[in-house]
């Protein structure tokens, strides 16, 4: 059925969770997994840094994304990585067609105030994917 | 349409439950998911208009409504 699946992981928590969803998929169906790092380093962050933190190896982001990667290979699953540049989701559309998707992972995200709505890479994603996406709930019961 | 439905569904061997929804579709829709307690809820894409790809509004509505995950399948490029 989806054999080709995409994911999108930011480095944010409420990717890891749409990560490991993608990742049980493509264990009980088979396939392959393509982890896409699609978070947009904050500019305005990195110039705040002191000079002594210039050269740090690693962003939280990546570090949790290095997780995901020791977190995919211990459930025995195939996986390609790609590193997306520029938009988020325009990024995320590219390389699911490139790759030929039969679908496409993304955490919904956000919740502003005590109203949930839906984030903007996931609804971007929704409207322009040309294959299937699974718009996963990241936002834990109980916290809603 | 919905026989042929629910023919299919069972030939493949799944449980299945049916609920009649009235009123608008994809509040309907996501009131019944938070009603059984859905996990998922499973929506076409729907609709081409011209040239361009447009996600329906039932697709569109749900995946901003619902209190769980929403597949959105590609019902388009395979027809």
């Amino acid at each position: 059925m989806f054999k080709t699946v995409l994911v999108a992981a930011d480095g944010s928590q409420t990717a890891a969770r749409a990560v490991s969803t993608a990742a049980e998929l493509v264990r009980v169906l088979g396939g392959t997994l393509h982890v896409v790092n699609a978070y947009r380093p904050d500019p305005v962050r990195a110039d705040k840094l002191p000079g002594e933190f210039s050269n740090a190896p690693s962003e939280p982001a990546d570090l949790l994304l290095s997780d995901l990667r020791l977190a995919i290979e211990n459930a025995g699953v195939k996986a390609e990585y790609h590193a997306a540049k520029g938009d988020p989701a325009e990024a995320i559309v590219r390389i699911a067609d490139r790759i030929e998707a039969d679908l496409i992972v993304v955490g919904n995200k956000g919740m502003k105030g005590v109203r949930r709505v839906l984030g903007s890479v996931p609804n971007s994603v929704a409207h322009q994917a040309n294959c299937s996406v699974l718009i996963v709930d990241t936002v834990p019961r109980g916290e809603d | 349409m919905l026989e042929q439905l629910r023919a299919r569904i069972s030939q493949e061997g799944v449980e299945a439950r049916y609920y009649p929804a009235v009123g608008d579709p994809a509040e309907a829709i996501v009131r019944l998911a938070d009603q059984v307690g859905a996990d998922l809820i499973v929506v076409g894409n729907k609709g081409m208009k011209g040239v361009r790809r447009v996600l329906g509004s039932v697709p569109n509505s749900v995946a901003h409504h619902a209190n769980c995950s929403v597949l959105i399948v590609d019902t388009v490029s395979d027809s």
